[in-house]
């Protein structure tokens, strides 16, 4: 299924299959060229820029322009491709488990039909291991933003349940001319799944729609929105910001989370040098 | 220095192409940078100091100054002329900061770069970056102030 997918500095290029065609005749500055030529199809875009010293500022423009000439084309993979690529063969278990039942009838031998004797149990006592000792008290951050830390679990989400039957596994197989002894299936329910976020950081939106509304919200122009979180973030160190993995901020796709504890910190800090009051997540809202 | 001071440096750009290349640039989504700044082929910067410390720079494709040079009527282009057109921009940018901000701000006479030189003072990390889109061609206001 194809559909629109915008730029981001994560978007990940490949040159076209037909790169070498596409490429005679054009004129390109050699910065461009050597973007174009480190593309490996895996390496994001905005690494890519990173490794040649190219501004991500530049790159959005940059691969527009070297799409519209065919040089390079936006790399798009399944999720099991996905997968491979971390490194995990499987996917993390779904939130809410399915269970695909084959109805196809099988052909059993008399052999297969013979009951199966179980061997005995083992004689040695079963024990369960021991789990490591819980940390006496939680961390819990300064400014925890409103989703709050996300191994907080509220206690009443986890009740116990009474457990359902289990499916009848061992019944009669259906007779080869005939109808099957056992209930007539019903018609499947359409298949669905939900995934569930989830909340590994801290969300940076909140700090900038604090920023914004304290800088005067949407009654005031964009820029002015925009340059009040530069005024915020050129308080920010600067090292800190990077080694938070933090290499630039588009304020308009800004929906990420902050994984690093101390930036975040570093950012409500200069929120409130800059404005003069202690911020609450809750207060952007 | 505020967010409208501020906002007088992006107005004096856009008036700038409004009035040599008769026709508005279009401001497309700013960044803010935080790694160490990269230029196009010409760059103009004014160094600012007093109040607030830092530079403010325009930087753009060689392309797009000569299609400014051919739009103002100037038939053989050369790099001295692109590079002369980067240092007027920069040089209009400080004048009329000087108008607007008086004594409060002092205003260094522009530098400018081409191909791959570095300006002969550090810019600070933190940078916005506001790309103009002016007949499609980007060039990139940059801001760059310390804390």
């Amino acid at each position: 299924m194809k559909r629109f997918t915008p730029f981001t500095p994560k978007s990940v290029y490949t040159r076209s299959a037909h790169f070498e065609t596409s490429a005679i005749g054009v004129l390109m500055q050699p910065y461009e060229w050597e973007f174009v030529l480190a593309l490996d199809g895996v390496t994001s875009a905005g690494d890519v820029a990173w490794s040649i010293g190219l501004d991500v500022a530049y790159l959005e423009a940059l691969c527009e322009h070297l799409h519209t000439l065919g040089l390079v084309s936006l790399r798009q993979v399944t999720l099991e491709e996905y997968l491979q690529q971390k490194g995990s063969p499987v996917a993390p278990p779904a939130t809410e488990a399915l269970m695909v039942i084959d109805h196809t009838p099988v052909e059993q031998t008399p052999a297969e039909r013979a009951p199966v004797e179980l061997a005995p149990a083992a004689e040695a006592p079963f024990t369960t291991p021991e789990a490591p000792p819980l940390p006496e008290e939680h961390p819990v951050f300064d400014h925890a933003p409103p989703h709050g830390p996300v191994y907080e679990i509220p206690s009443d989400e986890f009740v116990p349940q009474p457990r359902e039957p289990l499916p009848d596994v061992f019944a009669p197989l259906p007779d080869e001319y005939g109808e099957s002894p056992a209930a007539p299936l019903e018609e499947p329910a359409p298949l669905s799944f939900s995934l569930k976020r989830t909340v590994t950081g801290m969300p940076i939106r909140p700090l900038l729609d604090f920023i914004v509304q304290r800088a005067g919200g949407s009654s005031v122009p964009k820029l002015l929105q925009q340059l009040a979180v530069y005024r915020v973030f050129r308080k920010v160190p600067n090292d800190l910001v990077l080694a938070g993995n933090l290499p630039s901020l588009s304020l308009t796709d800004a929906n990420f989370e902050l994984q690093n504890k101390e930036l975040y910190d570093a950012i409500v800090h200069a929120i409130e040098e800059t404005f003069g009051v202690a911020y609450s997540g809750d207060s952007a809202n | 220095m505020t967010d409208s001071d501020l906002n007088l440096f992006v107005g004096i750009v856009v008036n700038y192409f409004q009035k040599i290349a008769r026709q508005k640039p279009h401001l497309r989504e700013p960044v803010i940078e935080f790694r160490p700044p990269s230029f196009l082929d010409y760059s103009g910067f004014i160094r600012l100091s007093g109040s607030n410390e830092g530079c403010i720079y325009i930087t753009m494709p060689s392309a797009f100054l000569t299609e400014v040079l051919h739009r103002i009527g100037e038939k053989d282009v050369d790099d001295s002329l692109r590079r002369d057109l980067v240092g007027e921009m920069a040089s209009t940018i400080a004048s009329n900061a000087r108008e607007q901000f008086g004594n409060q701000l002092h205003i260094s006479v522009p530098e400018t770069i081409q191909d791959g030189q570095q300006p002969s003072f550090a810019i600070p990390s933190t940078r916005f970056m506001l790309p103009i889109e002016w007949n499609d061609q980007l060039a990139y206001l940059g801001i760059a102030l310390a804390s």
